[in-house]
């Protein structure tokens, strides 16, 4: 085991930011914290690093109990902050090159790790170049530079693509891949569902600082009752006829708005053609049809009742 | 010592401004401490003072003799005829002393006699001190050569007083004023001033730095390091010392260069010395500033402000005696109104003993309390803030 958070409480004043937390990484896993903004993501990583002070609960990293003064477990984590946190005064170089020399002694080694993650975010044609000259993709990325130039074994990272355009993020989410198949262990948090589904072998959805469901995207998925998402566009549907698309067999919910209709089934073999049979039986002209498996987002809305993103 | 390299890495950035501040702090005070002791010296030739010569004896050779010497020192006023007129003069500081010579002075006096001059003055006067000395001068030297040459000439006493004039500077000794007036003046000038500067490089310079490694993500990421935050912050105080000792020691030198009377004496060394105390000073303020401001737009609002405001309070501009009663009494509560006060008061010494050194001390300390309060609010306040940021 990698990280095991059990029963993790933090309380700021009367808010309770952390309810019981618990959850464990394993070794090679990239592990997704899901939540929507102010469940507790952050909270939860800053006491993990004991950065924090925590009401109860315990925390093991490595198999130890982490603590302020565990410099050898720190050693071997990386991390990248939810803000960028780095040195104006200082190029791109000289940031990587700082926050590597707080980990390692070997001036040489410094030198070879800092280009090292300088070609591994890509950054190569900026070294010379001053944090406030950087456009906000490639601030996250000497941001992650210096979290993993250490080449730790633990990566955790907050948020890393907020406010971050498609292709940074894209090259931001290959990189994260790249080293969790050189071999480090991943913690990610984000309120973005896509991008945990993308890359996260495990996943803890959290809300309001308690996970309320855990597991791999498709054990996530399994928990709920939806097994199907059909949209079909149509322009002539009754109120009557709603309510017998209702009825059918293996359906869970129908909403029609703005021309389109929306329905949710069991998991099953012939929800869409059952539906489809109704309406061509009815002459009820239709247009476009979609069917999409149940998302993340279905997953905390049955399980919250909100939706993920606001 | 990551920390300490990367400490002054980020000064490097600071340091065109910081070495454009000290050009242009050099250049000006030269300046103005030339200017300054230029008009100083004129007006101690010129400010004569004024007294009024009730001459008993009428006119000898002798007599004018010395009155002429006097003139050197003195400026005779025209007062009417009488006591009243001559107490009046004095009573409005239009005349500061009053020498009567009596009759038979002359004759008495070249036989041997001690014949007393009689001389009125306001008590709280000091000025006539010199006049007082430069009497005194000139009628010891005449005493001299009458016990030496007993067969003298009134022509040849005149001639050998007037050969050997009684020097500006001796009368200065005598006076228990200072050896070599612009040497310790320039001194005491241009530390006045520094005391300004170094409030505008240390804010500039040190608290600039020390808000980068401040900010709030920055230190959580450096709490997740594996450094502790003791090691962490021996790195940064012995960073900032050292800073704040080569900048001393430049401006020392290049004080001590840039004198044109330069000499080293005990004062010049006291005035390093408590200029040593009064830059640790500022640069707790400094830390201060760093550890509790935010935005590096404020830092240079803050440099300007504070570093102006406690020059003039504390008259680093304006000599301290210029400033008013009220002023005076807020500036005591300013660690700068100590320092310039140690720097004046050392100016004002010329011989060193305990007794004259001893406010020198005192003053010195009193910064030190302050380095001690500032110390207990950079604990306080950095205990909040690891707490603000854990
Ligand atoms: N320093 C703090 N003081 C008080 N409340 C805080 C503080 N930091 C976070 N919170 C609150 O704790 C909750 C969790 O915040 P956070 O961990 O930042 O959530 P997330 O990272 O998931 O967006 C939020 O309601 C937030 O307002
Ligand atoms: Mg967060």
């Amino acid at each position: 085991m990698i990280v095991k958070v059990d029963g993790l409480v933090k309380r700021y004043g009367r808010l309770v930011a952390l309810d019981y937390l618990n959850f464990e990484v394993k070794e090679g896993e990239i592990f997704g914290l899901l939540g929507p903004n102010g469940s507790g993501k952050t909270t939860a990583i800053n006491c993990i690093l004991s950065l924090l002070k925590y009401d109860k609960g315990t925390i093991e990293i490595f198999g130890k109990k982490m603590g302020p003064d565990k410099y050898d477990i720190k050693r071997d984590i990386g991390i990248i902050m939810q803000n960028v946190a780095v040195f104006d005064e200082l190029t791109v170089y000289e940031n990587i090159y700082y926050f590597c020399s707080l980990y390692i002694n070997d001036k040489e080694k410094i030198k070879e790790y800092t280009e090292e993650a300088i070609s591994f975010v890509s950054l190569e044609e900026y070294k010379k170049f001053y944090p406030k000259k950087l456009s906000g993709g490639l601030l996250r990325r000497l941001n992650i530079a210096c979290g993993i130039v250490h080449k730790p074994k633990l990566i955790i990272l907050d948020e890393p693509t907020v406010a971050v355009d498609p292709q940074s993020r894209n090259k931001i989410l290959e990189g994260i891949k790249l080293l969790n198949e050189q071999g480090a262990t991943v913690i990610y948090t984000s309120h973005y569902m896509e991008e945990v589904e993308q890359i996260c072998d495990k996943i803890a959805i959290i809300d309001k600082g308690k996970v309320v469901a855990q597991g791999t995207k498709d054990e996530l998925k399994a928990m709920i009752s939806i097994g199907e998402k059909i949209t079909i566009e149509t322009y002539q549907i009754t109120e009557e006829q709603i309510m017998i698309i209702r009825e059918l067999p293996n359906v869970i919910s129908v909403i029609y708005d703005n021309n389109q209709l929306e329905i949710k089934s069991g998991r099953g073999k012939n929800n869409l053609l059952q539906v489809l049979h109704y309406m061509e039986n009815n002459k009820i002209a239709f247009g476009k049809v979609f069917t999409q498996l149940p998302t993340l987002n279905d997953v905390f809305l049955e399980i919250t009742g909100k939706e993920l993103r606001d | 010592m990551p920390v300490f390299r990367t400490y002054f890495k980020i000064m490097k950035k600071q340091l065109v401004g910081l070495i454009l501040y000290g050009i242009m702090f050099i250049a000006i005070t030269l300046l103005i401490t030339f200017f300054i002791i230029r008009d100083n010296s004129k007006e101690f030739t010129v400010s004569r003072v004024p007294i009024l010569l009730i001459n008993n004896e009428g006119d000898n050779e002798f007599i004018e003799a010395f009155t002429s010497y006097l003139e050197g020192y003195v400026e005779f006023i025209d007062v009417d005829d009488s006591d009243e007129a001559g107490r009046d003069a004095l009573f409005y500081n239009e005349v500061k002393y009053i020498l009567t010579i009596p009759k038979g002075f002359t004759d008495g006096f070249l036989s041997g006699e001690e014949i007393m001059l009689i001389k009125e003055v306001n008590p709280d006067m000091t000025s006539v001190q010199s006049v007082d000395s430069a009497i005194d001068n000139y009628l010891n030297m005449a005493r001299a050569y009458i016990s030496y040459n007993p067969g003298f000439t009134l022509e040849e006493l005149i001639d050998f007083l007037s050969m050997n004039p009684v020097s500006e500077t001796e009368v200065i000794i005598e006076t228990g004023k200072k050896v070599s007036l612009d040497a310790v003046e320039f001194d005491t000038y241009y530390f006045n001033y520094l005391g300004y500067i170094m409030v505008v490089c240390f804010v500039l310079g040190v608290s600039t730095v020390m808000m980068s490694f401040n900010g709030l993500e920055i230190r959580r990421k450096q709490f997740a390091a594996p450094v502790s935050s003791k090691n962490f912050n021996l790195q940064l105080i012995l960073a900032n010392l050292l800073f704040v000792l080569v900048y001393l020691l430049i401006f020392i030198i290049v004080g001590y260069l840039t004198n044109p009377f330069r000499r080293l004496h005990l004062g010049l060394v006291l005035t390093w010395i408590n200029a040593l105390v009064y830059a640790v000073v500022v640069l707790c303020i400094s830390y201060l500033i760093g550890i509790t401001v935010k935005g590096k737009n404020a830092i240079q609002a803050i440099s300007t402000g504070l570093s102006l405001g406690l020059a003039f309070l504390s008259g680093m501009f304006v000599p301290q005696q210029f400033l008013g009663t009220a002023v005076l009494r807020v500036a005591s509560f300013l660690p700068s109104y100590w320092y310039v006060r140690a720097n004046n008061t050392i100016g004002e010494i010329s011989n060193y003993s305990i007794n004259n050194l001893t406010p020198v001390f005192q003053y010195m300390a009193i910064q030190i309390g302050f380095i001690a309060v500032f110390l207990a609010i950079i604990l306080v306040v950095a205990k909040r803030k690891r707490q603000e940021a854990t």
